[in-house]
């Protein structure tokens, strides 16, 4: 009896083992495969990536994708934990911005010998900043879902600036001294004792932080190039932190600062998550936003009545434009079994007009690929377009630093409430030096 | 010679005997479970907090760099204060309400099942939960606030005043005290009614009833409440993640950054896990040493009966 048992375990182990190693690549092009592929397009997108996934299988209808939704807070635990255990899906979401986490040569597929074999150049494609942010160590490892480059736009709402007695388009700010003059006179006009309506919360988060957003166009980036120093503590730096405190001062001073801007937080965004805050935009509870060009789609849909316009930001020194090197972009696992299909999927989605260009017209944002940002649908919108685009082709990052933004962003959210209660400036910036520069030893 | 009637671990067959096959093999699950899913993982952790060890690359021996870095690390000991001072808080305010509800929910009220139950239903939801409905409470213009208003009082802001993140989080957690009442309970019932009676005849009133009788005489329950106290909040994390105005994880200005947040963060936001197991190795040592201090002095002032 012993002696059956160990005989059928035996033979249980061998054909699993077997069955495991029988999973090799398919040599038959157009023989049956199986994709996996993690993506972060929840809500409504994911309609857009069923859509997606519908016109790559109607063309290539010997392959089968399964796709797996996860929130964007989460990817980077999934993603980073799937690559050290080899266990990546085919396909993956990445942010460019992982690069230093995921240890692409370990993990990722290279993709230079595939865009190659396709006479591909990246550069003939697609949009500068988005081309360049697909490389690490010189190859390319991934490729850009959605543009990146045009993170940093100003939103204003035209019918908010009417109501504050202005003209939407002659007052509308060009650089951070007229921004804190429309700013006050919108909130003083628009309010009474409570602060009902606010201009903007400069420790809004949406998409980047905004401290990152003015000290890079002012010259001064957060972190050194090769990304291993902090440079919280430059004297950069800490002047965009005194000018946002001025902005406070100046512009909410008489409904009580910071503690003003907290309970309209709590008040009329309804809670304090970046979602919430867009939604006040949306629901004209504040004027102005600094975003990205999602946004657009967001607030078209969320308020059709809605009057906005788009403009460089009134940066310190004049208006700048896109400060984003990275962005959400696709992978191929370094252990793919079926790179040759992945890779066909892969460029589909990211660098093929009909799939990733009609990806982003149906959210309208730009795209990553050049030709797509000529669509009539995208033209049509006039100046605001021709802003977007002049905004996206600003790349004024200097390298390739790694923003780290979920890591960052926390810390500067955090700064109203130290500011409110006691924790000077100087003293706020410092720790967030520190906690930034003890995260980045930990990468190295 | 064996007496009649013992059981022993010995290969024998006889019926008053159990073999020792029969007793290893209904053990093994237990004892699989202890080895491979406790104590591995325990002596893996101490392994890696010598290592410097990313989830991906693997990793190399580096000595004591790991503790010397923990060790010089501002925001280690701020967690481990932090924590510290989370536990001080939150083991009184359990003890207190807990025995408190307990011991009003033993006498003869009416009721008392509909409150018991009311009481012990936020025990069996799920922290977060009860953490995010609190955020919604402590809000600037939650409900704790709207009724301090009634009274013409000025609301805190309790998620991002550094100085009350803590006391809020701890006014949160002992929403749970349900736990501890059902303890209590059970260790209440079991004090001899006869004791009462005659203190009753000696002429001490309830309070001192309750003082010099009850509380004696359910020390070791306290004692047992007070360690998985002190275990649960050296542990403490999601208070940290959850509760602090605008998401910041371990804010207001790191007053709720707890150790084990702390902890979380270098493992599964920087992966790396070498300090990560450091900090690991570290708390188990501390919760060992407190764990070990308290039951050398237990016999002090927890009463078992002879």
């Amino acid at each position: 009896m012993k002696r059956a048992f160990l005989v059928v375990f035996i033979v249980v182990l061998i054909s699993t083992g077997l069955w495991a190693n029988g999973k090799a690549e398919s040599t038959d092009p157009d023989g049956p495969v199986t994709l996996t592929y993690w993506h972060l397009w929840g809500g409504s997108r994911t309609a857009l990536v069923d859509n997606l996934i519908a016109d790559y299988t109607a063309i290539h209808p010997n392959v089968t994708i399964e796709a797996t939704f996860t929130p964007p807070n989460e990817l980077l635990k999934k993603v980073v934990q799937a690559a050290g255990t080899g266990t990546l899906p085919d396909v993956v979401q990445i942010h460019s911005g992982w690069y230093q986490d995921l240890m692409p040569e370990m993990t990722l597929t290279n993709l230079d010998d595939y865009l190659k074999a396709d006479n591909i150049v990246i550069e003939d494609i697609l949009v500068g900043a988005e081309a360049s942010r697909s490389y690490y160590n010189g190859s390319v490892y991934s490729l850009p879902n959605v543009n990146a480059g045009a993170q940093g736009l100003f939103f204003y709402n035209k019918d908010l600036m009417k109501k504050a007695g202005m003209d939407p388009v002659a007052d509308a700010p060009t650089d951070w001294d007229s921004f804190l003059e429309v700013s006050k006179t919108l909130v003083e006009e628009l309010n009474d004792d409570q602060l009902n309506v606010i201009a903007w919360d400069p420790y809004q988060m949406a998409g980047q932080p905004a401290t990152i957003i003015f000290s890079y166009g002012a010259g001064f980036p957060t972190v050194s190039d090769d990304g291993k120093k902090s440079q919280f503590n430059d004297p950069g730096v800490l002047a965009t932190a005194r000018a946002f405190e001025e902005y406070v001062d100046t512009v909410y001073g008489k409904f009580g600062g910071y503690r003003a801007i907290l309970e309209w937080n709590s008040r009329i965004a309804g809670a304090d998550t970046g979602a919430a805050q867009v939604q006040a935009f949306i629901n004209e509870g504040q004027a102005f936003y600094v975003s990205g060009s999602w946004t657009i789609g967001q607030v078209k849909s969320g308020n059709e009545n809605m009057d906005f316009g788009i403009i460089a930001v009134p940066g310190f020194n004049g208006p700048h434009g896109a400060t984003a090197k990275h962005g959400w972009s696709y992978a191929l696992s370094g252990t793919s079994e079926n790179k040759q299909a992945a890779y066909e999927f892969l460029k589909f989605i990211t660098i093929d007009e009909d799939g990733n260009g009609a990806f982003c017209i149906a959210q309208g944002r730009p795209s990553p690929i050049t030709a797509t940002n000529q669509d009539p649908s995208f033209t049509a919108m006039g100046d605001m377009w021709t802003n977007l685009v002049l905004s996206m082709n600003r790349d004024i990052v200097p390298v390739a630093p790694d923003i780290h933004m979920d890591i960052v962003k926390p810390w500067l959210r955090d700064v109203p409430n130290r500011r409110m209660f006691g924790e000077s400036i100087e003293d706020i910036y410092a720790s967030i030096h520190l906690q930034y520069q003890d995260y980045l030893d930990d990468l190295d | 010679m064996i007496p009649r009637g013992q059981y022993m671990l010995i290969r024998d067959k006889g019926p008053a005997h159990v073999r020792l096959g029969t007793i290893l093999l209904f053990l093994t699950p237990w004892l699989v479970s202890l080895i491979v899913l406790w104590y591995g993982p325990i002596f893996y952790t101490i392994g890696l907090s010598f290592m410097k060890y990313r989830l991906i690359g693997g990793g190399h021996y580096i000595g004591l760099d790991n503790y010397i870095e923990t060790f010089t690390d501002p925001f280690f000991w701020k967690g481990l204060s932090n924590t510290f001072v989370f536990t001080a808080m939150f083991i009184p305010a359990n003890f207190v309400l807990g025995l408190m509800t307990a011991w009003l929910l033993s006498s003869d009220i009416p009721a008392k099942g509909l409150f018991r139950s009311i009481i012990y239903i936020p025990a069996v939801l799920p922290v977060i939960a009860i953490l995010v409905l609190g955020k919604f409470l402590f809000y600037p213009n939650g409900l704790v606030n709207s009724f301090l208003d009634i009274f013409g009082l000025p609301g805190p802001f309790w998620l991002a005043n550094p100085k009350l993140i803590k006391p809020t989080s701890v006014m949160l957690m002992i929403w749970q005290c349900g736990t501890a009442m059902v303890i209590y309970l059970g260790a209440l019932k079991a004090v001899p009614n006869h004791y009462y009676e005659a203190a009753e005849i000696d002429g001490l009133g309830r309070f001192g009833q309750f003082m010099r009788i009850t509380i004696p005489l359910i020390s070791p329950t306290i004692f047992f409440r007070a360690v998985m106290d002190l275990i649960f909040g050296l542990m403490i994390f999601i208070p940290g993640l959850v509760l602090p105005e605008g998401n910041v994880p371990g804010g207001p200005g790191n007053a709720s950054r707890y150790y084990a947040l702390h902890l979380y963060e270098k493992a599964f936001q920087r992966f790396n896990l070498g300090e990560a197991s450091t900090l690991a190795t570290i708390l188990i040592i501390i919760s060992f040493l407190i764990t070990f201090l308290i039951m050398k002095t237990s016999e002090r002032f927890v009463h078992y009966e002879a």
